[in-house]
């Protein structure tokens, strides 16, 4: 692990009451907040260079740095056991309530926030894009934790300079259009005695490319899907829409389809002030065959069928 | 230099690998540009190449024994070994950025189903995992166009991690040929992937080995799709053989075999595996008749290390 940080319960005192720690565990007192960085250079040539891949990053995030975190969490989890004290090891993210669940008004909402844990176990802060920046790594880490009875010495909140001066890069570079900057629709979350305001991120149009691979320029196109669907400009993605779509998108991108990643812009073009220079920026990928679009395809029961869009 | 070399062989011997070898870029210059060092990493120097042996009892009683199953060589070969290689090309990697040195991990089982731009081939990988261990010293390729090595044969599965570090090389194995074209490879695959009359090259460094032109779409028809009962499937209950069409096979044809094979096999099918007998029948003439067990524990004994 490269970051490890320790956060007392206290400072979740605003969470909602099913993604609190003790939500999890009655009697928890503290949550360990971990992370390993992404090797750099596997992050910055992601989809760039003359292999133009994105295998690597997504085998590596997937599959290695995931299961790297979660057996941290198990040896960690085991060690505390050992010492007399309930913990939990937390899984890694990818699993979500899609809608919302009971006092839960948040749809795609995972069982625990590692972000919110990362933040408030002092290893950086939020960026606009709602996501957590470091000042050792920037965005390049994946976090993960463990809640825990023993009582352990907090870590305080990170107090440096900022990591996130609104670039704005994030909001412009999403081709979903999933965040909305306005200050009228920024959210705002306390932690401890801080206050961070990121965008307001609509789930549905983020998973419409990361968790769904509809935009080949995020990076499906590396690995040879040129077929591509937009969500709608603009209002709510309909879930049946969704679904039809991406059925519709793997039939005809073909095998291809089960065998590919998306890498979003934001994590791409995001880097914090105090490492511009040092740490090398990705541009947002442009695979150079343009991708075939075609539009969504209706929830109605309708027979299916393609509407090509002149590309 | 060597210092960093030294301790990237310790932590690839700590993550379990039994191979680990150093090939200079310009061994790679015979693969397609999109596949070669710099392409993944611009400026790239070296590339480290890193294997792990199959568990050897496992491997060659898999379906086999009176147990009749290969769920543990489905478990190890899709999922356990693939995760512990990449494991260890994340370690490496990480010894090689805390001595300041630039380094991508490469992917395992990954492709590109279709050609793309300006590479060819289906079901292509991103970066020649295989040309690597050949070029790292490990082995050769054989007429399957698959890395044998003195050690185990074909029993062992590779990645590799490409650094701007520039280490001390490791030479070409150089020893009697690991392949003498016995042609069981052929013989054995009931997808008939391995053409017997046509062949292709692969140039590695100096060397030049010649393999039989493999049709890639026929292998996967059994070995990622399970689609031939009889390579593995129905051992597991699931007897259900969709022939491929003759000729080239698409998307669809495997589109609508798996879901005959769906319809007709039920959940069975999820639970399945097909082995790859093209590997398994491969035995280098030196170790034919040998104990690879007992000649790997006299080498581990007489050495220390585990090669």
């Amino acid at each position: 692990m490269d970051l490890v940080g320790i956060a007392p319960v206290a400072r979740f005192q605003h969470a909602p009451s099913r993604v609190h720690p003790c939500a999890h565990l009655p009697g928890a007192r503290n949550v360990i907040s971990l992370a390993i960085r992404y090797p750099d250079a596997l992050f910055v040539h992601a989809g760039g260079g003359m292999a133009e891949s994105i295998f690597g990053i997504e085998r590596y995030q997937n599959l290695v740095i995931g299961r790297r975190l979660q057996a941290a969490t198990l040896r960690l989890t085991r060690l505390l056991e050992d010492h007399g004290y309930a913990t939990i090891p937390m899984p890694v993210s990818g699993k979500w309530r899609v809608h919302a669940y009971k006092d839960i008004p948040t749809d795609w909402c995972a069982d625990f926030s590692h972000r919110h844990a990362a933040v408030a176990a002092g290893l950086g802060e939020f960026g606009l894009h709602a996501l957590v920046i470091t000042p050792q790594f920037g965005m390049r880490q994946r976090f993960v934790s463990i809640i825990t009875a023993a009582p352990l010495d907090p870590d305080p909140l990170y107090a440096g300079p900022p990591l996130c001066d609104h670039c704005m890069r994030c909001v412009k570079d999403c081709p979903v259009q999933a965040f909305d900057a306005r200050r009228s629709a920024c959210e705002s979350v306390t932690i401890g005695d801080r206050t961070f305001q990121y965008a307001k991120v609509d789930h549905w149009r983020c998973a419409w490319s990361e968790q769904l691979n509809m935009i080949p320029e995020e990076g499906p196109a590396c690995a040879g899907q040129s077929l591509g669907v937009m969500p709608p400009a603009t209002g709510p993605v309909d879930e049946m829409v969704m679904l039809n779509t991406f059925y519709a998108k793997c039939h005809t991108a073909g095998l291809q389809a089960a065998m590919t990643h998306a890498m979003g812009n934001c994590m791409r073009v995001c880097i914090p002030p105090h490492l511009r220079g040092t740490q090398q920026a990705l541009a947002p990928l442009s695979p150079k065959t343009r991708p075939r679009y075609i539009e969504p395809i209706p929830a109605t029961p309708a027979p299916r069928r393609y509407h090509l869009v002149a590309s | 230099m060597n210092n960093i070399k030294a301790r990237l062989v310790d932590a690839a011997t700590a993550a379990c690998m039994d191979f680990v070898g150093v090939a200079p870029c310009d061994r790679f210059n015979g693969v397609h540009q999109r596949m070669r060092p710099d392409a993944h990493l611009p400026g790239a120097q070296r590339v480290i190449s890193i294997g792990m042996r199959y568990p050897l009892a496992m491997y060659e009683n898999a379906g086999r024994t009176p147990a009749e199953s290969f769920m543990a060589m489905d478990s190890f070969d899709t999922n356990v070994m693939p995760a512990t290689l990449m494991a260890a090309a994340l370690e490496l990697t990480r010894v090689l950025e805390d001595g300041g040195h630039a380094a991508v991990p490469i992917a395992v089982n990954m492709y590109r189903v279709h050609p793309y731009k300006d590479i060819e081939e289906c079901w292509s990988p991103d970066f020649r995992n295989d040309v690597a261990a050949v070029a790292a010293g490990h082995g050769e390729i054989g007429l399957h166009g698959v890395v044998i090595t003195p050690h185990f044969g074909t029993r062992q599965m590779f990645t590799s991690v490409v650094t701007d570090a520039v280490l001390e090389p490791d030479p070409m194995y150089s020893g009697p040929p690991l392949c003498d074209n016995c042609r069981k490879c052929l013989a054995v695959c009931r997808m008939h992937a391995l053409d017997d009359t046509a062949t292709d090259i692969v140039v590695v460094g100096p060397r030049t080995f010649t393999i039989a032109r493999k049709d890639r779409w026929r292998c996967m028809w059994s070995r990622k799709f399970m689609l031939n009962a009889e390579m593995g499937p129905k051992l597991h209950g699931l007897d259900v053989t969709i022939a491929p069409p003759d000729g080239a096979i698409t998307d669809t044809d495997v589109q609508s075999a798996l879901a005959e094979k769906g319809t007709r096999g039920g959940l069975q099918t999820w639970y399945t595996y097909a082995m790859r007998e093209c590997e398994r029948e491969c035995v280098p003439p030196h170790l034919r008749g040998v104990d690879l067990l007992a000649a790997h524990a006299r080498a581990v004994a007489h050495t220390g290390a585990a090669k």
